[in-house]
């Protein structure tokens, strides 16, 4: 799997973004965030790769992680998503640091590939909706592309109205279901 | 209100013409439901009585459904059951109003039914129908009764019946992003259900085939949305082509050779006429904008679709074989014009409007005329046409007893005044309205 053979590439990529950052944002601590279910998925993918036997050994002893794990962290605290305004597909002013801080991240992880999931709010029709969260993905990877990303790492999918983040009816709701999520395809 | 007692007036004298009637006069008043008796069938032991109540049930529900007739209580009838199947004393049934009287018998043998059934003009004093039917096995006794509905309206309306389809449309389980979405079918009025997905897979606006043997719906698979078809038969699925964008929005051609649909490429959505036999397909429209929810006028010959190249969603009709640049816009109105449908008759197109903070189900004529919105809700969405172009089925949030908001069927008449809900087993969204079914 390509996944195997990227492994000790992953692990160097980790070293690196220990070493030049600081150590508190390295999900690899964070013990505290993880809970029991999400212990047994790790091992559970760990079992699927065959590589149980190897393990992460950095100063989170007790509670492992696996590569994809840290990394879907690490693009979280990066940013992982921008925000649109009702009916719009060019992304809020504030999407661009993040997607900036997004292309960082995928520059330095260059064995990553990544979907652009494109949402809208309920307040629209289907097909139209499937159609704007289509837009919407697509105006992350054009601004992520301009950044130097290679147009063949990211693909874009929308989800209409299908998946809110939030299921509230008020504006502070809509807003976070207006939104482009980029996702590390596993 | 003048209007509408005249129409009554003329309906009685002349029942052929009601819906036409409704036609001129479908943006006024309510229409009043015409009183009909149905009389029980006439039945010789008790397990031919079992089939003539589940019988009536069935053909009264059916007429109610419609929300032109008023079934009358038997309990008001004058005259005995027995005697009105012979000759009936028009007298005794105009002094309950009954303005189109229903009776029958029915036999049972080797569980075969037999039923001989006639409906007279209470009014006129006529016998309009006098109609056996026969060789029905007695587990198809709700097929019988919805041949017998399509029957009794038929010859009060001119229209054609619609008792005896399907219609597909998504059940939802769960609430959210969480919500499992499984493809399901059942009678126009909710019998027979069946769900035809297992929700591991998020699908979307099923569509039937002209002929009610394939269903053409979304599905995603793999991070990945495309349109596939499935055989109801023999539940097998496939996909439409083989895109690298995203392919929605699926409808049949009215011969049911092509499915038309939408296809993203680099943010654009556009429309696209795959042929099914030929596999090959034809672009409808070219241009960086969102252009969706197409749908085929009866004859086959235009699309009506939304699009937003002019700002907001209006709807547009292209002619197939034109230049791709010739189109027609017939939307003018305030708010967003979406999702819309072409009715089999051709006379209008329904379609979902948003303004404001209201969406709403409406109907235009192709020419652009006589925009009318028929029902109101917080997001309601995809119309479809019953095969008879009458009768309208949507979906609609509504606040359940929680004060949460859930998706539900609904029916409503092409006046407007008479929605109701279709009751399903879970939350549904997307129906389809499918054509009669052959036997």
């Amino acid at each position: 799997m390509l996944f195997l053979k990227n492994y000790l590439i992953f692990v160097l990529v980790i070293a690196f973004v220990s070493c030049s950052e600081n150590t508190k944002n390295i999900p690899i601590t964070g013990a505290d965030v993880t809970s029991d279910s999400s212990t047994d998925d790790n091992a559970k993918v760990i079992d699927q790769n065959g590589s149980s036997e190897i393990s992460v050994s950095d100063n989170a002893t007790e509670n492992e992680k696996s590569i994809e794990e840290i990394l879907i962290e690490e693009l979280v605290e990066v940013g992982d998503r921008v925000f649109f305004d009702y009916d719009e597909s060019r992304f809020k002013n504030e999407g661009v640091e993040t997607l900036k801080r997004q292309a960082r991240f995928l520059l330095k992880n260059k064995d990553l590939t990544v979907r652009i999931e494109g949402h809208c709010d309920q307040r629209g029709t289907r097909e139209y909706n499937l159609a704007l969260g289509e837009r919407r993905a697509f105006s992350v990877k054009s601004f992520l592309v301009s950044l130097g990303i290679e147009e063949s790492r990211i693909s874009v999918i929308s989800y209409g109205k299908e998946k809110p983040q939030s299921l509230n009816d008020n504006e502070a709701s809509w807003a976070q279901n207006r939104t482009a999520i980029t996702v590390i395809n596993q | 209100m003048k209007k509408i007692v005249i129409l009554i007036i003329y309906f009685i004298f002349s029942h052929y013409s009601l819906l036409k009637g409704l036609e001129i006069d479908v943006t006024e008043g309510k229409i009043e439901p015409l009183p009909i008796a149905l009389v029980t069938f006439n039945y010789q032991d008790t397990l031919e009585k079992d089939y003539s109540a589940k019988i009536n049930t069935i053909i009264s529900n059916n007429l109610r459904n419609t929300g032109l007739f008023k079934i009358l209580s038997e309990k008001s009838f004058l005259q005995s059951q027995n005697e009105v199947f012979l000759q009936p004393l028009f007298g005794d049934w105009r002094l309950i109003d009954a303005n189109f009287l229903i009776s029958g018998e029915l036999s049972l043998n080797e569980n075969l039914l037999k039923i001989n059934f006639k409906l007279w003009d209470v009014y006129q004093e006529k016998l309009i129908l006098n109609k056996n039917i026969s060789g029905i096995s007695a587990s198809d006794w709700r097929i019988s009764s919805h041949i017998i509905s399509n029957l009794i309206y038929e010859s009060i309306t001119g229209e054609k019946g619609y008792f005896d389809t399907k219609v597909v449309y998504i059940a939802e389980e769960g609430e959210g992003g969480k919500k499992s979405k499984k493809l399901a079918i059942m009678d126009y009025d909710g019998n027979n259900h069946k769900i035809l997905s297992d929700g591991k897979d998020l699908v979307l606006t099923p569509r039937f085939s002209p002929d009610g043997k394939n269903i053409v719906f979304l599905q995603y698979k793999d991070n990945k949305a495309s349109v596939y078809l499935m055989n109801l038969m023999s539940r097998r699925i496939k996909i439409l082509g083989n895109y690298s964008g995203m392919s929605f929005a699926p409808r049949f051609s009215p011969n049911g050779k092509k499915i038309i649909f939408s296809l993203t490429e680099r943010g654009k959505s556009n429309i696209f006429i795959r042929d099914l036999e030929k596999n090959k397909q034809f672009q409808v429209t070219n241009n960086k904008y969102i252009n969706t929810s197409p749908s085929f006028s009866p004859d086959g010959k235009k699309v009506v679709f939304s699009s937003d190249r002019a700002g907001k969603q209006n709807l547009y009709i292209k002619k197939i074989g034109d230049n791709i640049n010739k189109i027609e816009r017939i939307t003018y109105g305030k708010g967003n014009y979406a999702t819309p449908v072409w009715s089999p008759r051709g006379d209008y197109i329904a379609f979902t409007k948003s303004y404001r903070k209201s969406f709403f189900i409406g109907l235009i004529q192709a020419n652009g005329k006589g925009e009318r919105l028929i029902s109101e809700g917080y997001l309601t969405d995809g119309p479809t046409w019953s095969p008879n172009g009458r009768t309208l089925a949507f979906y609609k949030t509504v606040k359940n007893k929680n004060n949460k908001y859930v998706s539900k069927l609904f029916t409503i008449d092409i006046t407007g005044n008479l929605e109701k809900e279709l009751v399903t087993p879970y939350q549904a969204s997307d129906p389809d309205w499918g054509p009669s079914i052959k036997y």
